[in-house]
């Protein structure tokens, strides 16, 4: 019997391991949900890159850092897209600027009336013209929160809902629950005349079942021109090493 | 003589092209200087400046704007009479006189460069007229030529007369009545058609559409709509006017339709390569439409504005999907800590306890505060109303209020979020 040897063999070996290898690199990543960074690292890292796209619950009460989380979004989303606010008449424009919100790029939708309000929700999501969304919801039918949150899935937006007492969404329903509970306050001049508020500390319970970390995160919301006004401070009362290091950190 | 009128007004870009018409009657030759400003030349014309600053006044009566009027030779310094009062006339050589005690800022100079003359000791218009032509020119470039010339009063340029557009419209006038939403959009397809056709004909886009319905009962409505990028296409304005349309409610058989273009551009949109994602335009001015459609008011943008009270520190107006303003928005650094927001809350009386002037107790029945910061006292005094005091108090259950006390009341105003 005769053999006769591939004169090929090594050249089709070559070319067999250099397709593997090539594939082993342009192999796709698998597809990452696109996710709103909120520009706040430790939040950021906790949520697994940013706010979900789909139904977002922020619940706790007023001043437990939950409108400082939806302005956030608002401001971060705003340098790219159109994002939207439904104001039942306490919305203070002043505010979302400091916060970074570019007023050229934020719809305000007034309504007052609950009934209104779901069916201008609908049709603010089903346009699929805003990025980011929020509202304070009202007690919403289970099959009213089901339409939402698909219709914010489908679309790729974040609709980001403030949760008063009494007002639950279906379990399940939302992409991510973010639930605040205010921690302390920082005050300026306590006791004395024109002494200022100047922000909270506040506590951020991720609950989801996708996130990798569901720790408690403690985070601080203070204005921006006081900020400095501390820094300052401590700077003064701190020692020169110390005062060099901080220094040196906030360079 | 020039004349220049300032008018100021709500949704004045709607009306503007109104008002330039009214104007027409003034005067042969209208200048168009930008919305809310206009030069009317009035060489040749009877009467004195008095006289026709109040034809102006009077032709413009019947829009609710505020209108004010400035007579010069000069056009840059009519607008500086009309800015500084009403009615104020500059006669002819007297132009540097008048212009010397304005400041820099009149002239239309950038910021930056006014802190340059500012350091230079140069702070009034006066101060850069009496400055050597040549040396400033060399010092300061080839615009600098037209700020001393203005300062001057030496500008003597002539007015560029606005063009003029033949109206864009369609009618439906006697020829029956529509009684369904279907025949009603059928016979508003057949309209838009015909506008749409004449646009394209005439190289025209439409930025806007009004639509003047007249009912079986002598009423008559009349919708205008903005697109968010003028537009000559059939399908984008019938989408636009379905999505405005579609929670109108007529009492009365339509028995005529009346579609014009408004606005009206040159043909032609920019188009941006190596855009990932971005929103559909008239996607925008339909979900627009829409809303306005379902609330019965606009969706609305706000503005900031100075005021003494927190609450007045701004104001909404219309939203309109005008995209190229958006696409200049100036992208500043995001803070590297959220804001703890105000919201505000319909102001309503609450009680309050004090000890020692300050308060120690909020409503009733009293919550106890565990917090209190303030005063800050603001008084309008241009308008006359008396000194308030704000705090910032807690409650012991975290919530955050802004609170005002004002007279002898205190008013809930604000909570922190």
């Amino acid at each position: 019997m005769l053999s006769v040897a591939d004169p090929h063999a090594t050249r089709r070996a070559a070319f067999r391991s250099l397709k593997e290898r090539l594939a082993a690199v342009q192999r796709p990543a698998p597809p990452l949900e696109r996710r709103l960074p909120c520009e706040l690292p430790a939040l950021d890292l906790a949520l697994g890159g940013g706010l979900p796209i789909g139904l977002v619950t922020l619940e706790g009460a007023a001043s437990s850092g939950r409108g400082a989380i939806a302005f956030r979004a608002l401001a971060v989303a705003s340098r790219s897209a159109f994002v939207a606010l439904l104001d039942d008449g306490a919305c203070y424009p002043p505010a979302l600027v400091e916060a970074g919100v570019l007023l050229e790029r934020l719809l305000i939708v007034p309504v007052r009336e609950g009934r209104l309000l779901a069916r201008a929700l609908d049709t603010l999501l089903r346009s699929r013209v805003c990025r980011v969304v929020v509202v304070r919801a009202r007690a919403w039918s289970a099959a009213i929160w089901g339409r939402f949150s698909q219709l914010a899935r489908e679309t790729g937006s974040t609709l980001l809902t403030f949760l008063d007492e009494g007002v639950h969404a279906p379990a399940g329903l939302p992409a991510l629950r973010l639930r605040c509970r205010n921690e302390g306050f920082v005050l300026c001049g306590r006791g004395s005349v024109g002494s200022a508020f100047l922000g909270y500390t506040f506590c951020v319970e991720p609950l989801a079942r996708t996130l990798p970390s569901r720790s408690p995160l403690s985070l601080q919301a203070m204005r921006a021109s006081e900020r400095m006004v501390l820094r300052e401070r401590a700077l003064r009362s701190a020692s020169a090493p110390q005062r060099a290091a901080q220094m040196q950190s906030a360079i | 003589m020039l004349l220049c009128a300032i008018v100021e007004g709500e949704d004045l870009h709607c009306r503007w092209e109104e008002l330039l018409d009214a104007l027409d009657a003034v005067s042969p030759t209208v200048e168009d200087a930008g919305l809310g400003s206009a030069y009317l030349d009035m060489h040749g014309i009877l009467g004195e400046p008095a006289r026709w600053c109040a034809q102006v006044r009077a032709t413009l009566a019947p829009f609710p704007v505020d209108v004010r009027c400035g007579c010069a030779e000069d056009a840059f310094c009519a607008g500086v009479a009309a800015r500084h009062a009403d009615g104020c006339v500059v006669a002819a050589g007297g132009e540097a006189e008048f212009l010397s005690p304005f400041p820099l800022s009149a002239l239309g100079i950038d910021p930056r460069t006014i802190e340059r003359f500012v350091l230079l000791g140069i702070e009034r218009i006066g101060e850069l007229a009496a400055l050597p032509h040549g040396a400033f020119v060399r010092r300061f470039g080839a615009r600098a030529a037209l700020w001393h010339l203005r300062a001057n009063g030496a500008e003597r340029r002539s007015l560029v007369p606005r063009a003029f557009t033949l109206p864009i419209e369609a009618n439906a006038l006697g020829e029956g009545e529509v009684q369904t939403q279907e025949q009603l959009l059928f016979a508003l397809r057949v309209l838009i058609g015909r506008i749409s056709e004449s646009c394209t004909r005439r190289g025209r886009s439409a930025g806007g559409i009004r639509v003047d319905f007249f009912c079986d009962d002598a009423s008559e409505r009349n919708i205008e709509l903005f697109f968010a990028l003028p537009t000559a296409e059939e399908r984008a304005i019938f989408d636009v006017l379905r999505a405005r349309l579609e929670r109108e409610r007529f009492d009365a058989p339509v028995v005529g339709m009346r579609v014009r273009a408004l606005r009206l551009e040159e043909a032609g949109s920019s188009q941006m390569l190596f855009v990932r994602e971005r929103v559909q335009r008239q996607d925008l001015a339909v979900a627009l439409a829409r809303l306005e459609g379902l609330l019965g008011e606009p969706v609305r943008r706000a503005r900031l504005r100075p005021a003494h009270a927190f609450e007045e520190r701004f104001s909404f107006e219309r939203f309109t999907p005008d995209l190229a303003a958006v696409e200049e928005v100036r992208v500043s650094a995001l803070p590297a800590l959220p804001l703890p927001p105000l919201q505000l809350i319909a102001e309503r009386e609450v009680a309050v306890e004090l000890r020692g002037g300050v308060p120690i107790a909020l409503g009733s029945p009293p919550s106890v505060l565990c917090e209190c910061v303030g005063p800050w006292r603001t008084q309008d005094v241009a308008r006359e109303l008396p000194p308030r005091d704000e705090y910032d108090v807690a409650l012991s259950d975290g919530r955050w209020y802004r609170i005002v006390h004002r007279q002898t009341r205190w008013y809930l105003c604000g909570v922190y979020e």
